[in-house]
């Protein structure tokens, strides 16, 4: 307690001795800390992507060991009975002596939600899903080149001969209708679930635990970008905090003057007796207490005014939660703390009371 | 002069390292704000030039997902119906020598080029495409000087020569429509790319007589083309759709490709701006701390050259053209960056290719530091508004 009213004496004093730096370091501290709490929102993937809805954070990819299509069916549709799904792609590697072929059967019994038309067309009809009809949509891409087949053609892979009803941009193999696939009896090399909205952070690691409790899953590839987002965040916010130390490095300069103008104030200390160190520790802890203010006061503000006033800074609708402010703020005050080590150390280098006789 | 250099070197005595700090979050930040700036041009002009294509008419863009593409038959065929108004695709007439260097020759509908915002040329294409017995051409690329004037130019082409009288030029950075790519999210940036080195004529049927007749062997080039509907009913142009369909060809319409390259630019600003936007909010609240921390901390220094005559004004003057003179250099510093190799520095140092430089730039840097410099004035005002620098000297002693 003791120590917190020094503390406050000693800020205090700062703004007593020169009211024009204090002031403009105060509005600066918390500008600061605005820019930095928008810098973070703009720039760390996951806040970037929250909103995002493609394939590539709502594919889930279920590896099993070569598994029965209809057990495999059944166990998902128990346990995704919750979850909003939009589609779900069963995948086979049929390997022959010459090449391995990849089929692929949606539920909706089209060729997958992503890709598009080149030619002809690229969902099943009625009759051909009825009467399990030996059809493939193909893949643009095939063996490496460019694919020459077009609909109507025949080719011949895997167990038979197949007529080609359309040409997708999909990168690879052969959608079948999901019914044929059911009768050929092909063994489930992997599952995409895709969802029709992407889970949450916190729904992520429970999704993918009841994924891998099904019977026969090897393992549970996360959609991409979900999982590349948990991947960037250290490094973002890293990048954040080194972008914020240059920042903050420049307003130090203004708290250094401060603290020169009332080397008195440290004189007296060394006077009855505080070492340098004490000084330094002080030093420290008031970079501490007013990093802490601002951080405080700039997130208030932030949250505060965002519907009215910050959100319109953004290009993308961002959302911030209590966890990222407690992030931005933790960041802040380690950061600020780390950039005031060399003030704090050429400062305390000299003697106050030495600087003072001399 | 040398009294201005005497005065800032005693201004910025014992506060270089703050100053330096500063000069580098400026220049930096001015950097950034210029490779913000460029790529937001580069992005809108590439949209402009490919609506500039498109003479307000509706219009699709034709990928060709075959190694054959289609035949001559199917072209005429295209041509013949009612809805179409014109076909942009481009011919290969073959390769020809200038100076050493290789210029391929290529045939394309000269109504592409037709107002087009980056053509200097004082006369375009004539009826024939020729002009007393020549072939007319357009040259992309810097390997002639055309400066928007028409010369004949002799290309080299296997033992003998064949002139091309270059009506016109594509100016710098020799953005043209390319029909190289089929791709089904086509984007203005797809369709309008750099290309150098080459010589576009115009078809008709007297300027393939004449390379016929030279010689010249003409191929297909390219894996998509535009065509450019009339205003008509929608079955004729259904009709156009139709035709696409039973040769297998993928058609995306202009407006998608405007709506798609809005989207990428929204995107690709969205992912670039927050960076150069804080750092040139940081840079302008620092030149308004930094400009007030130096004045007070050379209160003396000020205070002598008051004590020695210097009227309030000059006083201002100095002080003014002392806290500027950061922002001046490192404008001077990002102008250099941004003007060497004609902006290929900083597009190498921020790796991007979308980017184009221009006089705008130049200018947006020179507002900014006049910004800059007025924080710095009002800083100097901030303080010595109504006291001399004595009263204010005293005042702070006190």
């Amino acid at each position: 307690m003791k120590c917190l009213v020094f503390l406050i004496s000693r800020i205090r004093q700062y703004y007593q001795s020169s009211k024009a730096i204090f002031c403009i370091f105060a509005v600066g501290s918390i500008v600061l800390d605005l820019l930095i709490i928008f810098m973070y929102g703009s720039t760390v993937s996951y806040m970037r992507t929250k909103h995002v809805n493609t394939s590539y954070y709502c594919t889930y990819r279920v590896i099993t060991d070569e598994g029965d299509y209809d057990a495999l069916s059944d166990e998902l549709e128990k346990v995704l009975r919750e979850n909003d799904i939009k589609d779900i792609v069963y995948s086979s590697l049929w390997r022959d002596d010459r090449s391995v072929t990849l089929f692929q059967a949606s539920k909706n019994d089209d060729a997958g939600l992503e890709c598009d038309k080149l030619k002809g067309r690229i969902s099943f009809t009625e009759s051909e899903i009825q009467n399990r009809e030996s059809c493939v949509i193909a893949s643009y891409f095939q063996g490496g080149g460019n694919s020459s087949v077009k609909p109507g053609d025949t080719v011949s892979c895997g167990p038979g001969e197949f007529n080609v009803i359309g040409v997708g941009t999909f990168n690879s193999g052969y959608y079948i209708p999901s019914t044929l696939f059911e009768a050929l009896d092909l063994p489930v090399g992997s599952i995409d679930v895709i969802l029709n909205e992407r889970l949450a952070m916190e729904e992520h690691q429970p999704f993918m635990d009841k994924l891998s409790a099904i019977p026969g899953v090897i393992n549970v590839i996360p959609a991409y970008g979900v999982a590349e987002d948990i991947e960037q965040v250290p490094s973002d916010i890293a990048a954040v905090a080194v972008l914020y130390i240059f920042s903050v490095a420049a307003l130090l300069f203004l708290m250094q003057y401060m603290t020169s103008l009332n080397r008195k104030t440290d004189t007296v200390s060394e006077l009855v007796g505080a070492r340098r160190g004490s000084i330094a520790f002080y030093l420290f802890s008031e970079r501490f207490l007013i990093a802490l203010a601002s951080s405080v006061l700039a997130t208030a503000i932030h949250k505060i005014f965002y519907g009215s006033v910050f959100e319109r800074f953004y290009l993308t609708a961002v959302d911030y939660e209590w966890r990222d402010y407690f992030i931005i703020t933790a960041v802040i005050i380690l950061t600020s703390v780390l950039a005031s080590v060399p003030f704090v150390i050429s400062y305390v280098r000299r003697s106050a009371l030495g600087t003072l006789r001399k | 002069m040398r009294k201005y250099f005497l005065i800032l070197r005693s201004f910025y005595k014992n506060i270089i390292i703050s100053a330096a700090f500063l000069l580098m979050i400026t220049a930096i930040a001015e950097l950034l704000l210029a490779y913000l700036a460029g790529t937001y041009r580069y992005y809108t002009r590439t949209d402009r030039l490919f609506e500039g294509m498109m003479h307000g008419n509706d219009a699709v863009c034709v990928s060709c997902f075959s190694l054959d593409g289609p035949d001559e038959a199917f072209y005429d065929t295209l041509d013949g119906m009612s809805a179409v108004k014109e076909i942009y695709r481009y011919e290969f007439c073959g390769n020809v020598t200038y100076n050493g260097r290789t210029v391929q020759l290529l045939l394309a509908n000269a109504e592409m080029l037709r107002d087009y915002e980056l053509l200097e040329c004082d006369s375009f294409y004539s009826e024939s495409g020729t002009e007393n017995g020549l072939l007319q051409g357009i040259a992309v690329g810097d390997f002639t000087e055309t400066k928007g004037e028409a010369r004949d130019v002799s290309f080299g082409y296997g033992d003998g020569t064949v002139t091309v009288r270059i009506i016109g030029s594509i100016a710098s950075p020799y953005y043209i429509p390319d029909l190289d790519v089929a791709a089904t999210g086509l984007t203005s940036y797809d369709l309008i790319a750099p290309c150098g080195d080459t010589v576009i004529i115009k078809d008709s049927r007297e300027v393939r007589e004449l390379l016929g007749g030279s010689g010249f062997r003409i191929s297909p080039k390219g894996l998509s083309f535009m065509i450019l509907f009339n205003d008509c009913a929608e079955s004729e142009t259904q009709a156009v759709y139709d035709l696409l369909e039973e040769n297998d060809l993928y058609y995306t319409d202009a407006d998608t490709v405007a709506a798609d390259s809005r989207k990428v630019t929204s995107d690709t600003l969205d992912r670039i701006m927050p960076l150069p936007v804080y750092l040139t909010l940081l840079s302008a609240i620092l030149t308004f701390c930094f400009s007030i921390l130096f004045l007070h901390s050379k209160m003396d220094l000020i205070l002598t050259f008051y004590l020695c005559g210097c009227s309030k004004k000059r006083g201002y003057a100095i002080m003014i053209s002392s806290l500027g003179a950061v922002g001046a250099l490192a404008t001077v510093m990002s102008i250099m960056i941004l003007s060497a190799d004609n902006g290929k520095t900083l597009m190498d140092l921020f790796n991007t290719e979308h980017f184009a430089s221009d006089h705008t730039l130049y200018v947006l840097l020179i507002c900014y530091w006049l910004f800059l410099l007025f924080l710095s004035a009002f800083a100097s005002l901030l303080i010595y508004r109504r006291r001399s620098c004595a009263a204010v000297r005293r005042k702070v002693e006190l």
